[in-house]
């Protein structure tokens, strides 16, 4: 065997297992599909025309397109007839996969989002509860250095935050007073953006620039806080810009290696455990190219579960600009949020949150906003400097409700290393569509009661699928005619698989952001693993 | 900014009478340079002046694509383009030298160029031109600052880890 485990993706999920699998003695082989990027020398914002540079964390991923964007689901409700057109894959091909561009959200899911069924009449109970995961969420909160104010009333009641809550950017502090008088209540975000130096890394610096990667190496992700940790142990292999294309079985249809393109041509790495951690669209993929021995079906497919109970979360978007000349991007870019209809406000609705956010990106940077402001001289000047840093936009994300028929299926269409792409198919319920309306009204008397120069709606998921954060796919359950993997990520049926990605997500946390929750559930599943191959 | 409104002072006046008048690294810079040099930056000024940030001039950029017409023929075809139909422009129009003219005539012409659609040659080479001095001055740190943006690299914080130690 070349490891004890071979994990497969660095992302939340699978850095954070091999952290844990390390640090108790295993030698853990870490693929990842991407390069490893130095931020003080690859991310954009090291440099003063970053609008104009290609962005590594984006560029990378290009050559492969994961989905095939000619399928688009049409459905009809209510009558009415509603196209979506395919998913835009946000996801990063880098050591520590797509923590490199999130902007370190750092949520435990609610307590009622783990049994909607039960309480609600809708979605599904997990197999485990908010309680069984609470010690994981603490421990992923620790080493990512997560900063937060513990007094949420929204949320259940816990010990401090490793380091404290950023205070209120000045954005936010006029939006917070806006939110009383609609009702709401505006609080610190829980971010793993340490504002105190933990493991000796510079704290957040508040450069505003989370998405396209940190160039202080501030931002907790995957590369920053957990691998460098894991490497100390000395029982750390990582293989960048390697590729797994598919799973060798055995004969009794176990994994015996995994097929993997590396930079020194192709291999057949074998382990005694494997973890799938490439994210709820590449992990089922992999599962579904893979075809069981004297059958039709793919891997661990035979009761036809992977792939499906796809989710996304709904997004939709309102643009503000404030009569308060400040600019928008100053502070870490998500650092509020209102929790208020986390729990549903009614039987009809999702439980969802709103957010406000203010970004520099490509095209309100310096150097594009100039270059696409009209005209020369005095006016030019002058106008640029009144419109740069206003950008603004409050928002609504809401959890997907799961459906059977909303899945990720191996299309006809081949990527350039003949791996099949996939097809998603993805309707909105009912359910859904009223809770992107009420996410709507909310958000515009937020806006409107905030002092304000311009209110317009923005974009919404309705028509077009963002795949920012998936779910779903392989999720979790005790029932194998149901699920895809166990309470403790293994996959049914089967001796020597495990999942640490968003796929095994059984529900979509009610608006709240899944990283913390993958990387909890993946401490959670490496102990597990952990103490069956200790036997 | 009394150093930059002095060449800027001198390249309106023109080179003969204002050369005396200017001093210091502005009147090296401009002494020996030829006419076309002048109406150079003369247009530089023109696209983006000082007011209360610095403009491109103080930024030397017009020295900038100076050097780069010297090592890169496609920037000094394009130049070599650009001058003659701007000088020939404000002379027909104006019967004045480019640098002659008032800021907002100046500005009128150059808008001109840039979007008169029987000249395609004349139109694509200003926008080619305004888009490199564009980008010149917004990537740098004192375009930037003109915009109370400071890029993150140049946070004091960067070299050096810092601030808080968690205990």
């Amino acid at each position: 065997m070349d490891f004890d485990v071979l994990i497969i993706g660095s992302g939340a999920g699978g850095g954070m297992a091999a952290l844990a699998l390390c640090e108790q003695g295993f030698k853990v082989g870490l693929v990842e599909r991407g390069k490893r990027f130095n931020p003080k020398q690859h991310y954009i914002q090291n440099y003063g025309d970053w609008g104009l540079r290609k962005d590594p964390l984006r560029t990378a991923r290009r050559p492969e397109e994961t989905i095939n964007t000619n399928y688009a689901t049409e459905y009809t409700l209510d009558g009415k007839q509603h196209r979506r057109s395919a998913n835009v894959y946000f996801r990063v091909h880098g050591l520590g996969g797509s923590t490199l561009h999130y902007q370190g959200e750092a949520h435990r899911f609610a307590e009622h989002a783990f049994n909607t069924k039960s309480q609600f009449g809708w979605g599904l109970d997990w197999p485990i509860t908010y309680q069984d995961l609470a010690p994981f969420y603490q421990r992923a909160e620790e080493l990512l250095g997560v900063a937060g104010d513990a007094n949420n009333p929204f949320k259940a009641k816990r010990g401090e935050y490793p380091t404290p809550a950023h205070a209120l950017s000045p954005r936010s502090r006029i939006l917070a007073e806006s939110a009383i008088k609609v009702g709401m209540s505006l609080l610190p975000n829980p971010l793993a953006l340490p504002s105190q130096s933990v493991d000796g890394r510079v704290p957040c610096q508040h450069s505003g620039g989370c998405d396209y990667g940190c160039v202080f190496g501030a931002k907790s992700s995957i590369d920053q806080a957990i691998i460098p940790r894991a490497e100390k142990t000395g029982n750390l292999s990582i293989l960048t810009e390697s590729r797994a294309l598919a799973l060798t079985l055995d004969e009794q249809n176990e994994i015996a290696a995994v097929k993997v393109a590396t930079p020194n041509g192709m291999q057949q790495l074998s382990a005694n455990a494997y973890v799938l951690a490439t994210g709820a669209v590449e992990t089922p993929r992999l599962m579904l190219t893979t075809h069981e021995a004297g059958s039709d079906t793919a891997y661990a497919n035979t009761n036809d579960q992977v792939g499906r109970y796809f989710m996304e979360t709904l997004l939709t978007r309102v643009q503000l600009e404030l009569e308060a000349d400040i600019k928008t991007y100053r502070g870490p870019p998500l650092d509020s949020r209102v929790w208020d209809y986390n729990y549903p406000m009614d039987n009809q609705t999702s439980g969802f949150v709103l957010g406000a956010a203010g970004y520099l990106n490509p095209g309100n940077d310096p150097v594009q906003l100039a270059l696409r402001t009209p005209g020369i001289g005095h006016a030019h000047k002058e106008q640029v400097r009144a419109s740069f840093g206003r950008d603004l936009f409050l928002f609504g994300l809401a959890e997907q409700e799961p459906q059977h028929d909303n899945r990720l299926f191996l299309s006809n269409k081949e990527d350039a290393a003949g791996v099949p792409k996939v097809n998603i198919h993805c309707e909105y319920s009912q359910r859904d569509h009223h809770t992107m309306q009420q996410m709507r009204n909310k958000l515009r008397k937020w806006a409107e009661a905030t002092p304000n120069k311009r209110v317009r709606n923005g974009p919404t998921t309705l028509t077009r699928s963002a795949a920012t954060h998936v779910g779903g796919t392989c999720r979790m359950g005790n029932n194998p005619a149901h699920s895809v993997v166990d309470a403790y990520g293994k996959v049914h049926g089967k001796s020597n698989c495990w999942i640490t990605d968003a796929s095994i997500l059984a529900t979509q946390g009610a608006g709240d952001s899944p990283s913390l929750t993958i990387q909890a559930l993946a401490l959670r599943t490496a102990d597990r693993l952990a103490a069956e191959l200790k036997g | 900014m009394p150093r930059l409104t002095s060449r800027r002072t001198f390249l309106l006046a023109g080179t003969t009478v204002a050369a005396g008048l200017v001093a210091g690294r502005n009147r090296s810079q401009v002494e020996g340079t030829t006419g076309q040099d002048e109406l150079l930056s003369c247009i530089v000024d023109t696209c983006i002046p000082a007011d209360e940030s610095p403009g491109a001039l103080d930024l030397g950029l017009d020295n900038k694509l100076k050097q780069e017409i010297k090592t890169k023929p496609k920037t000094a075809e394009l130049i070599n383009r650009l001058i003659p139909a701007v000088k020939n422009k404000s002379l027909s129009k104006y019967r004045k030298s480019f640098c002659q003219l008032d800021v907002a005539e100046r500005e009128a012409l150059l808008i001109e160029l840039s979007i008169d659609r029987s000249q395609v040659q004349n139109q694509s080479d200003f926008r080619k031109f305004r888009r490199t001095l564009f980008q010149w001055y917004y990537s740098s740190a004192e375009g930037q600052a003109g915009l109370g943006y400071t890029l993150p690299a140049h946070y004091p914080a960067y070299a050096a880890s810092s601030a808080g130690t968690k205990s």
